[in-house]
Formats: C-alpha cells, structure tokens, sequence
C-alpha cells in the first residue's frame, strides 16, 4: 500500500492538485441554480426540497430527484448565507488556552458527544493563553456568526471581552474556568474542595510545615486551590511558607524553578508541598533531587489534575483527580438548552474532585 | 452592533461609515468624519460583518484544521506551529475532531464547506479517506495534507520523515547488540506508522537479524493499548525478542508496565524505544529511549505550503520531509548475555 520513496516520487509529480487549479476566486462551488438546472425544476423548487421544513410541499418524485442531484454534484448548502437570514449557523465555537494542556482533550471530547445529537458543530479555537490573540478570536467569532461560544479558559481579566459577546446576543458558558461576577453559567471542579483535601492529606500524614507551587495569580481555579488549601492549613494551626512569585504556565521548568525559590531561602524548608499542576510537581521533585533531597523521605509532593501517566513517573505521584469529560458534556448541555428555551441560563455547578494518594506522599522525617 | 448603528451614533450615512472603515475607501472620506467613524465603532465594539464581506469577496480568511485525536500529546505544537504561521498571512484556525471516523469527517468537511472556509489543512488523512478529500480538492477548496500523507492523491503535504524514523530505532537497538526484534505498531493504515515500520524493518532485515511480528495495531496512542501489545508478544511461543520498538511513547508506557507484571526489568531483559520524544520522558522509569522531531516546525512548514497555494496559484508544491531524530536515555542496552 504504502512505500517511502515512491509515495514520496508520487507527491513530487507535479499534476493538476489542489495548488494547481485553485488559486482564488476559481472555486467551483455548486450553487442551488446549478442544481435546479440539472433537476430541470425551479431553482425555489430545490430549495424546498433541501429544507426538510418544507420538503413536503414538493412531490415525492421530484423531491428524491434533486435530493440524488443535489447529493451527486457535492451541493452543500451556504450555511453562513442562510444564517444571515434565519440567524442560525449550527456552529458552537469552543475557546481553550492552551491544547497542550493534557485536561482540556477529554472536555472537547464531552462538549463535542453532547453537541453532535442536537446538530450542532463544534470548531475549537486556541488562545495560546495571550489575551490579545483572544481578542482577535472572539472579534472573528462575532464576525463569522456563531450561535454560542463555550469558552474553557477564561482568565480574571477577560470578563469584559465575555460581556461584550454575550450583549450581542450570542448565548456563553463557562467551562472548567468561571470567572467572579460574570453571571454567566459555568461548569467547573470544585477547586476550593480541591485545595482542601491537598491539605487534609499532608495534615494527616503529620505535616505542620507546608508550601504551595501556585499557578498564574489570574486564573480562578488556581485561587480557589490557594484559598482552599491556606485556609485548612491555618484552621489546623500549622505552618505556610509562602513562596511568592506564581506560574505562568503549569511546566516542569516552573515548578523547578519556585522549588529552587524554597530550597535557597534561609528559612527551613517546607516538609509537605502542594503544586497547582501536576507537571509542577515533576519539575520541583527534580530539583528537589538535585539538592540530594528524596521525595517523599525529605518532601512530600502532592500535584493536581492526576495526569494519564502520573503513575509511571517516579515516585508515582498523588495528585487531585477531577472529572473532565463530565465537564464538557454538562457545558454543553446548558448551551444546548440555551439555545432551544426562552428561559434563563440554567444553574452552574461544581463538580467535586478527588483524592489519589500514591507514593510521593508520606510522613514527615523528624515524625518518624 | 450594525453599520448602521454606528453610522446613527456619528450622524452620518451607512454608506460613509462603510467606506470609512474599510482600508481600501477610507480615502474617498475626509479626515475628520473618517477618524471620528473610527474611534465611534472602536467605542461601540462594531465587527465589520465578514460573513457577509466574504460573500462579497469569496475569502473568509478562515482555515479549517483537522484532527484525528486531540488527546495526542504529540498534536498540539503541531497546531500551534500551524496556527502561528497562518497569523502570520492573515489567517484564523479552527480546529475539528474526527476522532478517526470517517462519518464524523464527512459531516465535518461538509459543514465546513457551508461555512465557507478559505482552506483546509488535514492532518489524519487515511487512505479510506482518499475519495472524500478528492471531492473537496474538486470543489475546489485547497487542502494541504499534514502528519499523514494518502498515496496517489497529489496534494500538497508536510510530513515527519517517519521512514527515517524506523531506521534510527532499528540502527541503534542493532548498535547495542540486539538480533531479536518486534514492534509495537500504529495502524497501517497512517503512512507515519507504515512508514516507520517499514523503515524498523528493512533495516533489522538487513541485517539479517530477525523481527517476531504482533499482528494486532494501537488505534489509539495510550498505554492501555501499549500494555495489550506487548501481553501479546509476550504470549507467543518461542525465543522473546529483546529489542522493541512502540509507535508511540504512550505505547511503550504501556508496554513497560506490562513487561514488569511479568517480571522483566528494562533494559536488563529488555530494550525499549518509543516515538515522538514527550516532554516528561526523563521522570519516567526507566527515562525512555525514542525518536523526537521537530513538531512545531512541522506545523509552520504546513502553514507555509498552505499560504503558497493560496496566494500563488501554480503548480502544486512538492511534499516537504521533517526529519527526526534519536534522543538516547535508559530504556535501551545491550541485550542479556544469554542472547
């Protein structure tokens, strides 16, 4: 079937390809005319019998005929021309931050399962974390008409870029990030919950001295985390050291470099820690290692969101487990109501998280 | 928010604010009233309505990007070096799922042609697809191929030298004294799995060294299938092959674990290498062997092409070849003495 040099010898004979033919305004788009033409019926006639609203009032025999003309001849019809008029273009953009991000896959996939039943598309747009390329994806989507938009990465500082889409009539949820004070429906994990049960675990295992790997100071969940967490520790008393500079991204190379940040400061180090993101977690224990520092002898590490293969690194890492396709599926199915009832955006919720406890988490040393 | 909204707030006729607003009119409108259109529909948060301006000139601006599995680890610097080139020519992505089936793909390009999208870059391209993508080029919509290129189907493509790929796993277990091989295969069907085994085994054929084959393929890069792959050469009668190559470093995380179930430590008993180099590698155990190739750089490149086609009708550009190479960690050495 296949063979290396040949199919590559293939591709290099120049013959009539796409690039050949198609430079612009040569597209040879088959229009309704095109079709009515070929059928021999009035062009209104075809678009009748393409329109299952009113498909019935073409007779049978003529309906199948352009439907197999129609079908044939690769007609589609201009969905963006028809949502000029009816306002509806079936389509449902979905905004992320960032694809690499190993969480956000699972919520696409649930967005999309939803989605599809009740006809619509989704088409997934990256910010690339970059507010301004944010601005320019939203700005698109406004222009190319899309009946909603699920954005799964908001940030504290895009709720007036949110507002503005939602005043002009286009329907947005949340996912997996809300921003305070939007009023928009969200669909997110608890992450306050989240923040807790990271404590309690380090608390129970006789930690009194702790410390956070935060991520980026302007993404919700990640405050929820902080809050959560600082807040346990200090109703049982015990000791935060607080690092000061955040995450932009949840890397090995951050979570390396605010583990060097606790490592070289004078005071003692924390015996329990608890990073924002599992990749974090990888890269503080790394630099851990470096200082002749085992984990979890020395420092318990506790990472978040129980990435697929968390289990094979060394040590197996516990982290905090959260659902995501779930996520997806309840954002998309709030869209879906949306669109289809006069009534008010349906209620948020918040999913609860879990624990997962595996070998990067033990007693502290001098408890033993 | 309408032209004629904002043509209301300045006090002028639409027609001027259309005119003030797009750069090729603005001139026809003095100064002062075109600066104040200007500031008013920033203010105001006015879209020029490129649906409809796109009608009127057939572009959308907008390329269509396909992909077979957004759960890939190896997918998103790909996208995002396509992304970033097609910034670049004044282009939007969108991206779609197919999740490998070909229903959803044909839904999928049909509502993207409605949509009117300016250009198409596939990357999970099959030969099952071949006549469906073949339909679009003859609506004549440009389509550049990504990752996986279809034989015969003379399309512009941008792929890794997966062929290549093959060879270095197999030169370097050969290297390290192996002459008992398997692999743990992607579908055929994807010329970047095809390609690599091809290359895997010529190279250990020619050397005259032997390769036990699993017939069974991954459809998914993950380490459940890993792990069932490598159950499955292990079951097999006969002398165990001690060099094993995955498809996918997901695969031979799998396969790792399964290995250890049945009391086989890497690399002592046997040698691993994995393909597409992820990033935390280094923290597994053992820090796995594999090929790496230069993702985002495969993306821009396909970028590239598609702006080529786009803006230089001509003959269609020849396919370009990423090439890759092998990053040497602790899941490969020589094989037992016993061997």
């Amino acid at each position: 079937m296949w063979s290396g040099g040949e199919t590559a010898r293939r591709m290099q004979r120049r013959g009539r390809g796409a690039g050949g033919r198609d430079g612009p305004g040569e597209r040879t788009i088959v229009t309704l005319e095109d079709v009515a033409r070929a059928a021999g019926v009035h062009y209104s006639t075809v678009s009748r019998a393409l329109d299952p609203d009113t498909a019935r009032q073409v007779n049978v025999v003529t309906r199948k005929r352009v439907a197999a003309f129609a079908k044939r001849m690769g007609y589609q019809k201009d969905m963006v021309a028809s949502g000029l008029k009816r306002g509806r273009t079936h389509t449902v953009a979905v905004v992320v931050g960032d694809l690499g991000n190993p969480n956000i896959a699972p919520v696409l996939r649930g967005i999309a399962n939803r989605l599809e039943p009740a006809g619509l598309m989704s088409l997934i747009c990256e910010s690339q974390d970059d507010p301004t390329r944010l601005e320019r994806i939203l700005n698109h989507l406004l222009s190319r008409r899309v009946d909603a938009v699920i954005m799964t990465g908001a940030r504290l500082g895009d709720g007036p870029k949110l507002r503005r889409i939602r005043r002009q009539g286009i329907p947005v949820v949340l996912a997996v990030q809300n921003v305070p004070g939007i009023r928009l429906p969200a669909y997110t994990n608890d992450d306050d919950l989240g923040g807790e049960l990271a404590a309690q675990h380090l608390l129970s295992l006789g930690h009194r001295r702790v410390a956070q790997l935060r991520g980026p100071a302007d993404i919700y969940s990640c405050l929820q985390r902080a809050q959560g967490f600082s807040r346990t520790i200090a109703a049982a008393g015990a000791m935060e050291v607080e690092v000061r500079s955040t995450a932009p991204t949840g890397s090995p190379e951050e979570g390396h470099r605010m583990m060097r940040q606790l490592l070289d400061s004078k005071r003692a180090l924390p015996t329990g820690i608890f990073a924002h993101h599992d990749l974090m977690a990888f890269g503080a224990i790394t630099a851990a290692e470096e200082r002749g520092l085992v984990c979890p002898r020395d420092v318990s590490m506790i990472g978040y969101h129980d990435l697929p293969h968390v289990e094979r690194v060394i040590p197996p890492l516990t982290s905090i487990h959260q659902s995501r396709e779930e996520l997806g599926r309840l954002a998309a199915e709030a869209l879906v109501k949306m669109l289809s009832s006069a009534d008010g955006p349906p209620p948020s919720r918040k999913l609860p998280p879990t624990l997962v406890v595996r070998q990067s988490t033990g007693p502290p040393r001098d408890f033993r | 928010m309408t032209l004629a909204d904002v043509a209301r707030a300045a006090g002028v006729h639409y027609s001027t604010v259309s005119r003030a607003l797009d750069t090729d009119t603005a001139r026809q409108v003095n100064v002062e009233t075109r600066q104040r259109v200007q500031a008013l529909a920033k203010r105001m948060g006015y879209q020029k309505d490129m649906v409809a301006s796109g009608l009127k000139q057939g572009r959308t601006h907008t390329v269509a990007v396909i992909a077979g599995d957004l759960g890939n680890p190896n997918l998103p610097p790909v996208l995002r070096g396509i992304a970033g080139g097609l910034e670049q020519g004044g282009l939007m992505t969108l991206i779609s799922e197919t999740r490998f089936d070909s229903a959803r793909l044909e839904r999928i390009l049909n509502h993207l042609m409605s949509r009117r999208v300016d250009a198409i870059i596939m990357t999970a391209a099959r030969p099952r697809d071949a006549p469906t993508l073949r339909r679009i080029r003859r609506q004549g919509i440009p389509l550049v191929l990504a990752i996986q290129t279809v034989p015969g189907i003379r399309l512009p493509a941008c792929t890794n030298d997966d062929y290549l790929g093959g060879v270095l796993a197999a030169r370097h277990l050969l290297s390290l004294g192996h002459r008992r091989f398997a692999q743990l295969r992607g579908p055929m069907e994807f010329s970047s799995c095809f390609l690599r085994a091809q290359g895997f085994s010529q190279t250990v054929a020619a050397a005259r060294a032997e390769e036990v084959v699993v017939r069974s393929t991954a459809l998914w890069a993950s380490p459940e299938l890993g792990g069932a792959l490598m159950r499955e050469l292990l079951d097999k009668k006969g002398v165990r092959p001690t060099g094993i190559f995955a498809h996918h470093d997901l695969t031979a995380f799998g396969a790792l674990t399964a290995a250890e179930e049945r009391g086989l430590t890497c690399p002592r008993d046997l040698s691993i290498v994995g393909y597409h180099n992820l990033p935390h590698n280094d923290r597994i155990v053992p820090p796995l062997t594999s090929i790496g190739q230069p993702r985002e750089e495969l993306g821009r490149t396909a970028a590239e092409i598609l702006i080529a086609v786009l803006t230089k009708p001509g003959p269609t550009p020849a396919p370009r070849l990423v090439r890759p190479f092998l990053v040497v960690r602790k899941s490969t050495g020589p094989p037992p003495k016993a061997y």
